[in-house]
């Protein structure tokens, strides 16, 4: 993370950095202290936004033209690396087909902002060599996710920008143990350490660790879930530390669906909607602050956690309930020790085998780092793509699932603030960060709110085809007239009563940022 | 480029090798030569406040400031002499003089240098610096103890760039407020903390913190409001956290935290805190249990679920901000001990 | 810092080849005394940094902040030779090849603004200056936080400082005190008051109509304290920062304002040095100056007098004599900073070496003469204003300054003469600037003259 200091050129996409990571915000502005370069492409006008050489306050959902508008400018002026195409990628010609289909104007008019604006940026972006791509949600939680982060790593290949210090495509992560989640196996299509459960030799060897054959059936995937709890593939819910009655998207589907499940057990430190209404059982845990064990960051950085406090009550460590219950279901594993649990995962995760507690003490170590004395991996992608050759996409326009029209006039995207934290069952519970944010509320441009009559601070409903709920009013330019902007964190104006159905068709990820919305005062 | 290039000069009679660009302090410190310093951070702009720092530099009328000096090649420096120490003693003596003593949350840097040095204050009567209360729940000012280093104001401008703290009048006038004396809670400040975090003195200090720091026992832990992974030191007294913090170089962080990272740990002693297992009674109602009972309530819903619809019927699902042990360990619940693959964290992303 | 890459001069910048051997006596008149010539040389030979329509070049500064107690010869001059001190900028920025110049004036100097405004409205209208000149914008003082949150260009700096100040209007300027020298405080700007052109490093800088070449002259309001006098502090203060002294070097020569090089003299310097170089003075440089005379004589006043005069001359030949014919207990030679001597050395003459033998220097030429004052009240009051005006960055200056004032104000006292020493000697080493440097010498010198040699105690 250090290397965004150093960066010459900063391109932030669909990231409110400054209030989403804000202290990783601090490196971009230190690199802005020292005169980088920023591109914002954002719907709303952030902080960073303000302070942009260039904003891009695109429509939301419009990513992928936008991107492609850019490409084109590259392609057109000649700025792209074409040693670096021709040697490290391949599919470029369908790429660039498909970039030639979006000149800025063109891309302008779709994404409302201006073409000089885009062919600027292109360029800085271009011929800036030490320049850097940083995104988050804004633009993986579309119907077109995938294709979004496709359409930036398009950019980084064409110019090169890729596996050296401060370039790259990078995510940065909303939660802080996204990645390990994934590492460890908490995924349907794999094992831990990334090993395919539809691969035979990896389901033949996580069968011989745990000494039963394992099913080799890939699992359904969080979306997937939530469809199977109404068309009855799904009868039973184990949620560990998870709200998904606020979390996930359409929320009356949730709802309805947790209706239908005959057994629900929830793991958890404190009650929350799914669990007040939802749970048979529900087994109270710990805080990070009550436990040992290890987080991964958004740079692939192992680093302990450890334990400060006993928990309270008779509360009890996630671990130790989850080895407990083994043991009840029959599967003895032993003492719930955090220590032998993570030896057990990178014994048998060549990518995480040099990773142990001892080398992890004062500092976190980056994966992947297989053997005992690798310093682990500071950048991904070092001299070539890691797959051997970076692959260009040609990727056109996807609408989003669901459009504003003339019954849903505005388009309603989402987001996080400084404040607040998910669903703020920890933040919420904090007067400190409650007296300075204290009620969910909704952007609105001036313009719109003279229009339909709305006050600053007055309260509003904000309605969807799938249901309603109230907030306040704030009329600010920083969003334009059409687009709407709301957080994610509380739970009585939940934005997912609002939002739809909408995901990616690849991965699942929800289309959380446009969602077609009207107001009533 | 020349950052790599290295300069030589002369420290104390030795030849010191460091990096073009460094300064004077950076050396001292590399050289393991002691020189005290109070206004200095390293993730700061160097200031040369305090004075504490000086050494002297051949050639230069008068010593300079070591963190405001940055070495060159052939450089003559020294840093220590008796003058050198009388004008450090005597620098410290002078803040002294006007300090009074904090409450102790935080760790007074000033008093353990003097008492280093050996001096105390001197008997001279300073006007008290003018103060301000604030109506937020986590940074308080004690103005007696500020030594007007402007660690507070440079960090609110250089690192955060909020500008919420200002330095504001002249000589015996001059103290430190929020910007335009306005509460934080109504300014651009976003309660990050950061200005408690590099004040020297503990003139700013945390509200919520409930015992002296002496008193408390650090934990180092990581984290859990993003995807960062602040490296932060958990204090805590008698199973109660008393505050936050982090330490300067000590994770991708370098002791930088948020608002949430900070101050949001109320929730961890919140009186909502579940402290038994639940289970739902035939009224539907959820009831305090033991952990036997509820363990065999698991037991049986998920038995009954697998017995009749299969194992691929029951979904596992991990919230993100568990540890890398209890998600692996749930992962292997579901597949060792129950028989699906139907483990999945929330919007993968 | 960002190197830049060098460019050439703009076609419409001169650089003038000059003898400047005529200027070799003159010292700088700001009270330092510094060799006028060297800063002149310094910065014709520095470097060019980017043009000046890049915001680049070279800048003359002229310090007008007259902010020594005691002296007002300066205000003098902007009131009645403006003209003279800007040809004055003109021939330096000719000589060095600046193309932008800037007046740093006190903020309560109102008629000086008026007199400059029309004395720069001329010489623009006569072809010397270059259209535009003559935009005023106001430095940053004590008061409160000048600049907007997100300040990283420069340019803004300056902008937001104006912003700030239209939004404040005088508020800026209250808080600080600046009531010294006998002059009374007041305020260049009232309510309402417009600024007709926001001045920036990038604005434009024509040709002149009747030199053919470019040097704009701009003002700037002082930021209303005596540190924005000092040198450094001044450059912040037009930066839009808190005018707190930078750490030397880099000198102002080197990397002055906005980094540029930037030759900084105070008015009666250029009004010398054009004085000197048009020829009008046929004397040697630095055989006269300008004294600001004041106290308790007959006719105080600003004088040009030889060097080498004694105060008993200045006070008998220019000012009428001493009031009511009383004996003077005691005077201040230079202003505050060269602290206060007894009566009985009214006959030391004025000159750096005469003013030396006595322990102190000539400062800015400004002497004060009491009749009846108690030299110690003095020396407090001076102590006071020193204690006060500091900028409050380092220790030594902020705390030495008031302990010293304490002490010599009678509350309280340093328990023993080595402690004393060790404070005054912290001062002199440890202080960023002149003000702490040499704020000490007043008690040095009280301690030489009075409590010792027993003359008042």
């Amino acid at each position: 993370m250090e290397e965004i200091e150093n960066t010459d050129c900063m391109l932030v996409v669909g990231s409110n950095t400054t209030e989403a990571h804000p202290v990783l915000a601090l490196r971009m502005k230190k690199a802005m202290r020292k005169g980088a370069h920023l591109i914002v492409v954002d719907p709303r006008r952030t902080w960073l936004a303000e302070r942009a050489e260039v904003h891009l306050q695109l429509r939301p959902g419009t990513d992928i033209p936008l991107m492609n508008a850019f490409a084109y400018v590259i392609l057109e002026e000649g700025l792209a690396d074409n040693t670096y195409i021709e040697n490290l990628t391949e599919n470029f010609d369908e790429f660039a087909a498909a970039a030639k289909e979006w000149p800025p104007e063109r891309a302008a008019e779709l994404c409302e902002v201006s073409a000089d604006d885009i062919r600027k940026a292109a360029r800085l972006y271009a011929k800036t060599d030490k320049a850097g791509i940083y995104y988050t949600l804004g633009i993986t939680e579309h119907v077109c996710g995938v294709d979004n982060v496709r359409s930036l790593s398009n950019l980084a290949l064409v110019t090169g920008h890729l596996g050296r210090e401060s370039v790259g495509v990078n995510p940065l992560r909303g939660q802080n143990n996204v990645q390990g989640c994934n590492d460890v196996g908490n995924n349907p299509v794999y094992f831990p350490g990334y090993q395919e459960v539809a691969d035979p030799e990896a389901h033949a060897k996580f069968s011989k660790v745990w000494g039963k054959e394992l099913s080799k059936t890939p699992g359904l995937r969080l979306d997937q879930m939530m469809d199977g709890m109404h068309d009855g593939r799904l009868k039973a819910f184990y949620v560990m530390g998870e709200d998904p009655v606020v979390s996930e998207p359409n929320a009356k589907h949730v709802e309805s669906g947790f209706e239908q499940v005959e057994f629900v057990v929830c793991q958890d430190i404190f009650l929350n909607e799914t669990s007040r209404i939802y749970a048979d059982v529900v087994l109270p845990s710990t805080c990070f602050a009550e436990k040992d064990g290890t987080f991964t960051n958004s740079e692939r950085r192992v680093q302990r956690v450890r334990k400060a406090l006993d928990p309270p009550g008779e509360a009890r460590a996630d671990l130790q309930i989850l080895h407990e219950l083994a043991a009840a279901l029959g599967d003895d594993w032993g003492p719930a020790d955090p220590e032998t649990v993570w030896n057990e995962f990178a014994d048998y995760s060549p990518r995480f085998f040099g990773i142990r507690y001892p080398r992890i003490e004062t500092f976190g170590l980056q994966w992947p780092c297989p053997e005992l004395d690798h310093p682990g991996t500071k950048f991904l992608h070092e001299g070539a793509p890691m797959r051997g050759k970076g692959k260009f996409y040609g990727l056109d326009h996807v609408p989003a699932w669901e459009e504003p029209d003339e019954d849903y006039p505005f388009l309603l995207t989402t987001g996080r603030t400084l404040y607040h934290y998910n669903a703020a069952t920890q933040t919420a519970r904090s007067e400190g960060h409650m007296d300075k944010q204290d009620r969910c509320f909704v952007e609105i441009a001036p313009a719109d709110a003279r229009d339909l009559g709305i006050e600053d601070g007055s309260d509003l409903k904000v309605e969807s085809r799938r249901g309603v709920i109230t907030v306040q009013a704030k009329v600010t330019d920083a969003v334009h007239p059409g687009v709407l902007w709301m957080p994610m964190h509380f739970a009585e104006a939940r934005a997912n009563v609002l939002t739809g159905d909408g995901k990616d068709p690849e991965i699942g990820t929800p289309e959380y940022k446009v969602t077609a919305v009207r107001l009533l005062t | 480029m020349n950052s790599d290039l290295n300069v030589s000069f002369e420290l104390d009679g030795k030849t010191v090798e460091v990096q073009a660009g460094e300064t004077l302090l950076a050396a001292c410190r590399k050289t393991c030569t002691e020189v005290p310093t109070l206004c200095h951070d390293d993730r700061l702009d160097p200031y040369g406040g305090c004075r504490m720092c000086l050494v002297e530099l051949e050639g230069a009328p008068r010593p300079v400031p070591a963190c405001k000096t940055t070495a060159a090649k052939g450089m003559k420096v020294t840093s220590q002499s008796p003058m050198l120490e009388r004008v450090r003693r005597t620098m410290a003596e002078m803040l002294m003089t006007e300090h009074t003593s904090g409450n102790g949350v935080q760790v007074d840097g000033l008093e353990e240098c003097a008492k280093e040095l050996g001096v105390g204050a001197m008997p001279i009567k300073f006007e008290n610096p003018r103060t301000w209360e604030d109506r937020n729940r986590f940074l308080a000012f004690d103005p007696g103890a500020c030594i007007l280093c402007d660690r507070c104001v440079r960090y609110c401008d250089e690192v955060m760039q909020c500008t919420a703290l200002e330095h504001v009048g002249q000589g015996s006038e001059a103290f430190i407020q929020p910007t335009d004396g306005a509460s934080f809670l109504d300014t651009s400040c976003e309660l990050c903390g950061g200005c408690i975090s590099t004040c020297p003195t503990g003139a700013l200090y945390e509200k919520q913190a409930t015992a002296p720091i002496a008193e408390t026992e650090a934990t180092r832990s990581v984290c859990t409001f993003c995807g960062v992974g602040c490296v932060l030191d958990i204090h805590t007294k008698d199973g109660k956290v008393v505050k936050i913090s982090s330490e300067e170089g000590s994770g991708p962080n370098d002791g930088h935290l948020c608002n949430k990272g900070r101050f949001a740990w109320q929730f961890i002693h919140h009186k909502d805190r579940l402290t038994h297992p639940l289970v739902r009674n035939a009224q539907g109602e959820l009831e305090e249990t033991t952990w036997e009972i509820a363990y065999s309530r698991v037991v049986e819903g998920l038995s009954a679920v697998k017995k009749k619809y299969g194992a691929d019927s029951i979904g596992f699902l991990a919230s993100s901000r568990c540890t890398n042990e209890d998600v692996y360990a749930l992962q292997k619940l579901a597949r060792s001990a129950v028989g699906t693959n139907n483990v999945h964290s929330c919007a993968a992303t | 810092m960002p190197t830049h890459k060098e460019v050439k001069l703009a076609h419409y910048v001169r650089i003038v080849v000059m003898d400047l051997s005529r200027l070799d006596g003159l010292r700088g008149c700001g009270g330092a005394g510094f060799p006028a010539a060297f800063k002149w040389n310094a910065v014709r030979d520095e470097p060019l940094v980017g043009t000046p329509e890049m915001g680049g070049g070279k800048v003359i500064v002229c310090n007008a902040d007259e902010g020594e107690p005691g002296t007002f010869k300066d205000g003098w001059l902007f009131r009645e030779q403006p003209e003279v001190v800007l040809r004055g900028m003109q021939r330096a920025a000719e000589f060095a090849g600046a193309a932008r110049g800037y007046v740093y004036l006190r903020p309560e100097y109102v008629d000086q603004l008026e007199s400059l405004k029309t004395a720069i409205a001329s010489l623009v209208a006569s072809g010397i200056l270059s259209e535009g000149s003559g935009a005023l914008w106001a430095g940053a003082g004590f008061a409160g936080r000048p600049a907007k949150p997100h300040d990283t260009g420069l340019d803004d700096v300056a902008l937001s400082a104006l912003d700030w100040f239209v939004e404040h209007g005088a508020k800026g300027l209250q808080g600080s005190k600046t009531e010294h020298g006998g002059l009374a405080t007041g305020h260049a700007f009232g309510e309402g008051l417009a600024f007709p052109l926001t001045p920036r490093r990038s604005d434009p800088v024509e040709p002149a109509s009747e030199t053919g070449f470019a040097f704009r002259v701009d003002i700037c309001i002082g930021g209303g304290a005596y540190i924005c006098g000092e040198e450094t502090a001044l450059l912040e203060s037009m930066e839009g920062r808190r005018p707190q002294p930078r750490h030397k070097p880099p000198y102002p020569t080197q990397a002055g304002l906005w980094g540029l090089p930037t030759l900084m003299n105070n008015v009666e310097t250029f009004w010398w040095a054009e004085r000197l170089l048009s020829g009008e003075f046929e004397g040697e440089g630095g055989t006269h100056r300008l004294y600001s005379l004041s106290g308790d004589v007959n006719q105080p006043g600003v004088y040009e007098a030889p060097v080498g005069i004694t105060a008993q001359e200045l006070v008998d030949q220019f000012g009428g004599g001493v009031k009511d014919g009383a004996e003077v207990s005691c005077w201040i030679p230079g202003g505050a900073a060269t602290g206060v001597l007894p009566g009985s050395l009214l006959s030391t003459s004025l000159s750096s070496k005469g003013l030396k033998e006595v322990g102190t220097a000539p400062g800015t030429a400004a002497v004060v003469i009491f009749a009846k004052r108690d030299p110690r009240d003095v020396a407090a009051n001076i102590m006071q204003f020193f204690a006060q005006e500091s900028c409050s960055q380092c220790t030594p200056c902020r705390l030495g300054c008031r302990a010293v004032a304490s002490w010599l104000s009678g509350s309280t006292a340093f328990p023993d003469a080595d402690t004393e020493e060790r404070w005054l000697e912290s001062m002199e080493l440890g202080s960023i600037c002149g003000l702490g440097f040499t704020a000490p010498l007043v008690l040095r010198l009280w301690r030489r003259w009075f409590s010792e040699s027993g003359v008042v105690v």
